[in-house]
């Protein structure tokens, strides 16, 4: 017991001394961060809890195809995007001095009622997101501290608003580096029980190989399942690894950017963290097939077998792991959604005042709507990602790595994108869905693939219809295009 | 090795490009940050 506190003690220790990092400098500014800070950050801010348990969950019921999903997470929300939208988003924000993605789109695209429009949506969704993200820790908390799950919350709550209250950006930076650390060992100890425990990785393959195929993994558990299955694995891979280019909180990320250079050593570091993270965690839970039972609830196959193999320590460490996920990805969006009301939605830079008062509210709203158990809250928790990526991600790219600046074009592509998305979750989702379905087979569409086609089509009329907005859209300086 | 190809020949075309980019991606982060360490060095 006392073991444990001391873990527990010097954990928030740790985080309160690295949060206090970002005292003295500006909320939004993050001073210069080392290359690794900003590695582990990205990785932490991307996978939360729900890469780990949920997705962990899914690894036991679709078996080794859920590998793709690692991949895609790698390659195209990891590589891709700091090899073609990092640094360009770098220099974009520098050169319009933008403080927040917010107003890197609004100034971009010369729109400052745009920047308004996102920042409600940001607040609106990202709030209510956290909400979730603060329970899921929460809960996990409430199995191993004899606490009431009301009162962890708030406390889930108020640690994460100290986070960004006392260390901005810079701050939020090295606590999400130190929860990064912290995922990787305890995904490592895990790793490792399970490969102790099959006889290694390919032994626990080809044992893998040998079981018959189930619903879920209708071609067997090494192998891309057939129709709806295998739809929804690929589905997956482009909802978390495309969606996730354009969340606000992951574009902050490049604002931390010193030089082209720089991205060169992020880059790999990144890559290397998140293979192992998510590569890792999918593959022992596929594996876990060979030592478990057969499980009901996918989201108790981790805590099942983090429980059967890690003895007490690794348990701790396995917990403090997940509570990090949720942690990093939880300061993250409080900073946006924080920024969002007290600085893009005034329209002026935020004093402390303001950024306490948008703290308060953050917390007020993320902590309350995890008290409660409702439909639209499980509706905006739910939508969030692939809303505020099809309402996002044409506009982002077209500016950042094109160049192309139209007030008309960012509107109808994010108008299209936000209400085809949102209509196609009403319409078509399993959950949600108000009226009849007039076509069962359209709830096999994700509504993000929806939304970004609808985005990129008002995005085309727009720009076809802005004469003027053509003419004046020579955004990048020449030393910009050399990549100085 | 052999052992290890007849595991890998188990699984499908799907699985065995998540794994090699995985790997992949391992080896290729592994090589750069050991050149970028050298470089500074």
């Amino acid at each position: 017991m006392l073991f444990d506190i001391c873990i527990w003690v010097a954990y928030i220790g740790i985080f309160v001394w690295l949060a206090r990092k970002g005292q003295g400098h500006d909320a939004m500014s993050t001073g210069k961060v080392g290359f690794a800070i900003q590695a582990l950050a990205y990785v932490a801010t991307y996978i939360s809890a729900v890469a780990l348990v949920g997705f962990g969950g899914l690894a036991y019921v679709y078996g080794l195809q859920m590998l793709l999903v690692a991949a895609g997470n790698v390659w195209l929300g990891t590589w891709l995007v700091y090899r073609f939208l990092a640094w360009p988003t770098r220099l974009c924000q520098r050169n319009l001095n933008a403080r927040t993605p917010t107003q890197l789109l609004a100034k971009g695209h010369r729109s400052p009622l745009l920047g308004r429009a996102l920042a409600v949506l940001f607040a609106v969704f990202l709030g209510v997101y956290a909400s979730a993200v603060i329970k899921g820790a929460a809960l996990l908390l409430a199995q191993i501290l004899p606490l009431p799950l009301w009162l962890l919350i708030w406390l889930v709550a108020l640690l994460v608003a100290f986070a960004v209250f006392v260390g901005g950006l810079r701050g939020v930076l090295y606590t999400e580096a130190m929860q990064g650390f912290v995922m990787l060992v305890g995904i490592c100890m895990l790793v490792a029980a399970v490969f102790s425990q099959v006889g290694g990785p390919f032994q626990g393959m080809a044992e893998l190989a040998k079981l018959a195929p189930s619903a879920a993994a209708n071609e067997g558990f090494v192998a891309l399942s057939f129709g709806e299955q295998g739809w929804f694995i690929l589905s997956l891979v482009v909802v978390t690894s495309i969606a996730v280019w354009a969340q606000p909180q992951m574009i902050q990320r490049h604002f931390a950017l010193t030089s082209a250079r720089q991205v060169n050593r992020i880059t790999p570091l990144a890559m290397l963290v998140l293979t192992v993270l998510v590569g890792g965690a999918y593959y022992v839970a596929s594996l876990s097939r060979l030592i478990l039972p057969e499980m009901t609830a996918p989201d108790e196959v981790m805590p099942t077998l983090v429980k059967l193999l890690l003895p007490h320590f690794g348990l701790q460490v396995f917990v403090l792991a997940i509570v990090s996920a949720s942690l990093s990805t939880a300061t993250a969006i409080f900073h946006i959604a924080v920024s969002a009301i007290a600085e893009d939605l005034p329209g002026r830079k935020a004093s402390r005042p303001m950024w306490l008062a948008g703290i308060v509210f953050c917390v007020l709203l993320s902590g309350g709507c995890a008290q409660i158990k409702g439909q639209l809250i499980a509706l905006l928790c739910t939508t969030s990602w692939s809303i505020v990526g099809a309402t996002v991600l044409v506009a982002y790219v077209a500016l950042v790595r094109f160049g192309k600046r139209s007030t008309l074009a960012a509107w109808l592509s994010a108008v299209c994108g936000f209400s085809s998305c949102m209509l196609w979750y009403l319409i078509a989702h399993k959950g949600f869905a108000i009226v009849p379905l007039f076509w069962q087979q359209a709830a096999l569409i994700p509504p993000f693939f929806v939304g970004f086609g609808c985005s990129l089509l008002g995005w085309g009329i727009g720009w076809a219809l802005d004469h003027e907005g053509r003419k004046s859209s020579g955004f990048w300086p020449a030393t910009m295009q050399n990549g100085n | 090795m052999q052992d290890i190809l007849a595991v890998l020949m188990q699984a499908d075309w799907a699985v065995l490009l998540a794994i090699a980019s995985l790997f992949g991606s391992l080896v290729l982060a592994l090589v750069n940050l050991c050149r970028h360490t050298d470089r500074r060095n």
